[in-house]
This record gives C-alpha cells, structure tokens and sequence, in this order.
C-alpha cells in the first residue's frame, strides 16, 4: 500500500532563490528539487541543497528517468541518483511517466508513452524495478502531452491508475498538466479526477502554462490560472490534504512572488476542506 | 524490436529530426483538430529550445560573440551531430568546443572555440564534486615520501590547453569590458579550478602545465618535476608551482 506523506504547501528549488536559501531562514514548509541538478555533483549546487535540508523536508523529483522508455534502465543514472537519496533522505521522490530516451540518446523532455497494455505491463515492471533498487516507493507523475498516440487503449487515468496499483508506487497528481492535456485533447478535467484512486495520490503540482492558441504548453511559467485553481480545489475536495508545490521555472519570480503563489495555494486547501455550513432548517424561531 | 519500442523509436527521430525514420507522424499520431506533425513539431521546437537555452548557460560569452542567429544555427548543427546521450542536460556541451573548432560557424572571430573550452571548463568546475583539499600541513607530513607520492587534483580541477590567449577575451566578456578584436594565435594553457564555492582560472607555463599533466597520467612527483629541468632554478621552480597547487585548493588530500 502507499503511505502519503503530509507536509503542506512548498517551492520548488531554483538557481535564482541560492542566496536567499543559503543566506536566510526562507519560511516554507518544504522544498522540491530537481534530482539530476545535484547527482555527482559537488559547490554550490550541493551546498545548498545541504543545507536547505537542515532546516526543513526536501523533496526530489527527476525528470530523466524515462521510466516509460523502452531503452534500458541507465544503470549509472540508478547508481548515482540512490547515492543522493541516501545522502538527502528526502521525505518523497518522484519522476514522470513518460519516455524521453531512446536507442541511447536522450531527448530532455517528457514524452508520453501509447496507453496500451503492452506499455502499461511494461512501465508497471520498470517502476518496481527501480523501486526495489531504490528501497523506496515513487510517486509517478502525469505529465502534459501535446499529442495523443493513435494506438493507445484506454485513458491516461485508468493508466495511471491501473499502473500504481501494479506497481504499488504513489501518483503525484499534477493538475495544471490534467488541465492542459484536458483541453488539447478535449477530455473532462473532472474526470481525470474521479478516475484516479484517492488513496494513491501523494502529491499535487501547481503551474502556470502559455496558451498559444491552438494548444496550451506546459511552460511552468507566470501565475496559476483560475482554472487550475478551481480544478485543484476539485481535487483538494476529492483527495483531501496532500502535499502541494507551486512550480515556475520560466521567467523565474523573486522568491517572495513564489512564496505568496504557496500562500494560496494553502488557502484554497484550507478553503476546499473547510466544513461546510448547514443552512438552519426550520426557518424563523 | 517490440511494437512498443519501434513506436518510440520513430516519434523520438521525428521530433529530434535525425533521418532515422521514414515513418509519418499521421500513422503514430491522432490528428484532430489540428495535424498530427503540428503535434509532433510542438516537441521538435521545445527540443531545439531547450538545448540552445542549456548551452547558453554554459557558454554564455560564446552565445553573446556570436549574436543570436548564428549562435542558434550553431547549436542546432551541433546537436544534430553530438545528440545527447547524458541523463543530465548540463552535460549536453561537452563536445561543443571541438564542434567550433572543426564547424566555425560563418564568420566567427577565430578564437572562439577556444573561448568556448575555457567557458565549458569553468562549467564543469563549478558543479563538480567535492573533495578534501591538500593542506601544507598535509603535505609536510609527506616528508621524505613527497617525491614518490602520487599526488591527485581534485575533481573539479582541469587543465585546458588553447591556441589562443583567451584569458583577457574571457575577462573583457565576463566583467563588460571592451572585447579585444581576434585574438592572435598563441599556444596557452589554463589551469581551472573550484575553491570554495567559487570557480577560478589561471594561464600557467608551459613547463607547469606539462607537470601538471603529468600528475594527470599517474606520474610521481619527482617525474612531474622534471618538467622544470630547464628553469634555472628548478626546485625552487617545481615547490613553487606546487605550492601555489595546495594554496589554490587544486589539489586532493595525500
């Protein structure tokens, strides 16, 4: 079974917020930070992420596992990101579904795989793999696609869904991506909801995205939009209190912008969980 | 090759364009409201945008020298040849300048690839991994050992050899100076380094840098120090340099 681990709103790590982070006691409850920014790697970068750990959780999330790919598990990439873990002992760590290598290169992006029960026996055997050698479950997190392969089967939600059961790895529920792969495809957005199991969700994502017109791109830049926030209260309302992270990566804020976009991101948990107030029945006394 | 790892394989050489696939987006893509290779190009625009922006913050001083067109030209003809085979995107320029100096780009001053290997030197330096440092007090209690010992730089350490002298061209770029125009041909070599947190380089003689390589190659200290044999001073010559090694944190704890 998944345990989900509770630690309220956090910001992911980036270059620009260094000195503040290492200068300063940042007020925010926990940390992301991209694994393969720090894997074999030493100065500032790791200085850092050292001490941020000192003073509060921090998560690790990669993006280069390409656990969907059907090239070979990278065995040096294995080897140097568990070696991070055991340094960090980060209270999650995360990666996409989604494929990015290929015949020995690397794409650096998340691409997504057919929805197909070829690729999902596929996927489900490479995260507990990779699970077993890690010693720790994964959250495994949907990505946002821009196409839709013609030979998938079945939704990305019953994939995903179907997937964390196999494997029995935890679901890092990103909702600007459910929104953006909603309206390039022209599914409901509510019903990626309801078709994920709430006990498997350890984790939301929170972004902004650019509309181009005749597709959203997932560019982790400005503030989140109202849909996507009215889509995580859904999903606050649905899953219950579960760690949430604000990322932007474009376009990068100051460190206090990021930290009020956290701010309401707590506020509409708060909001989404608060008890609802019964109308007095009976009318007038 | 599976089903699965043909369907890969050919969206993979659509986007990143390589030839390798004479299959059409339409048989791999749903189509809709807008064309299957539409979709697929979205992927090919991001791949060409995130190497360019992964190599600029690794030669930031080359992307500026060369301007924004040709800078673009540039990578996008050196990723069709170097495709990244590295889980990580800030490995991606470790062929970039040998690709400058075997491709210039059209028009390029002429020590720019060598500009370019200084920049990605300083790159790696700064992310390197850590290590403990040599102290004097550690290598004083080497004693009668010091010219057997086998001594190792630290990881972050690189000896870069150019043709020209790009310290200044670096320097002018880094701290917005007037840039010299091309540099004249000059054969250097640059010792770069990470103290602290901080990362460093320094153009050394001739004779240093051949002991420095030296040390690289596994060589004993005494045959390191041959490389002095023609100062007029040579041990003086060889305790310096060393000296200045332990000092600048260059070199790992015997």
């Amino acid at each position: 079974m998944f345990q989900r681990v509770e630690l309220g709103q956090g910001v992911g790590l980036r270059g620009k917020h260094y000195g503040q982070f290492l200068e300063s006691k940042v007020d925010v409850a926990w940390v992301e930070a991209i694994s393969e920014n720090f894997m074999a790697t030493g100065g500032r970068p790791l200085a850092v992420l050292e001490q941020v750990r000192r003073d509060r959780p921090v998560v690790l999330h990669g993006v280069s596992l390409c656990v969907g790919s059907t090239a070979p598990l990278d065995q040096q990439y294995l080897r140097e990101w568990k070696a991070l873990l055991d340094a960090i002992e980060p209270a999650m760590v995360s990666d996409h579904l989604c494929f990015g290598r290929a015949q020995g290169r690397y794409v650096h992006d998340l691409l997504p795989v057919p929805f197909t029960e070829e690729s999902l026996a596929h996927v489900a055997d490479r995260v507990k793999r990779v699970q077993d050698f890690l010693g720790r479950q994964l959250l495994i997190e949907n990505v946002s696609s821009y196409l839709e392969w013609k030979f998938s089967t079945m939704t990305e939600w019953d994939f995903l869904a179907e997937l964390a059961r196999r494997a029995d790895c935890g679901i890092l529920l990103d909702v600007n991506n459910v929104y953006v792969s909603a309206r390039n495809h022209g599914f409901d957005a509510r019903d990626y909801l309801d078709g994920i199991p709430v006990d498997r969700v350890g984790q939301f994502h929170l972004a902004g995205h650019w509309d181009r017109g005749d597709l959203l791109i997932d560019t982790h830049e400005g503030h989140v939009c109202d849909d996507v926030w009215a889509l995580y209260d859904a999903a606050v309302k649905r899953f219950g209190k579960v760690s949430a992270l604000i990322e932007w990566d474009e376009g990068v804020p100051e460190l206090d912008v990021l930290l009020a976009e956290s701010r309401k991101a707590a506020e509409v948990e708060a909001k989404a969980l608060a008890p609802r107030k019964k109308k007095a029945a009976g009318g007038r006394r | 090759m599976s089903a699965l790892a043909a369907q890969q394989a050919a969206l993979f050489s659509l986007i990143t364009r390589d030839g390798r696939t004479s299959v059409n987006a339409e048989l791999l893509v749903k189509g809709g409201a807008l064309r299957a290779q539409t979709r697929v190009d979205v992927y090919g625009e991001m791949y060409v945008l995130r190497t360019r922006d992964a190599l600029r913050d690794d030669f930031p001083h080359v992307a500026k020298l060369l301007g924004s067109a040709r800078y673009h030209r540039a990578v996008a003809a050196y990723v069709a040849r170097y495709q990244s085979t590295h889980y990580s995107l800030a490995r991606l320029g470790h062929a970039f300048a040998h690709d400058l100096a075997r491709h210039p780009p059209k028009g390029a001053r002429g020590d720019l690839a060598d500009l370019a290997a200084l920049e990605w030197a300083r790159a790696e330096a700064f992310v390197a991994e850590d290590a403990a440092v040599a102290t004097a007090a550690s290598m004083a209690a080497l004693g009668a050992q010091l010219g057997a010992a086998r001594l190792r730089f630290v990881p972050s350490f690189r000896l870069v050899r150019t043709r020209h002298d790009v310290g200044p061209l670096w320097a002018a770029c880094e701290h917005g100076g007037k840039v010299p125009r091309a540099v004249k041909r000059a054969t250097k070599a640059y010792l770069v380094w990470r103290k602290g947190l901080a990362v460093f380089h320094a153009a050394v003689s001739k004779d240093e840098a051949k002991a420095v390589e030296s040390l690289q190659l596994g060589e004993t200290v005494e045959a390191a120090c041959l490389a002095f044999e023609k100062r007029k001073d040579p041990a003086k010559a060889a305790f310096t340099a060393i000296g200045s090694w332990v000092t600048e944190g260059m070199l790992r704890a015997p």
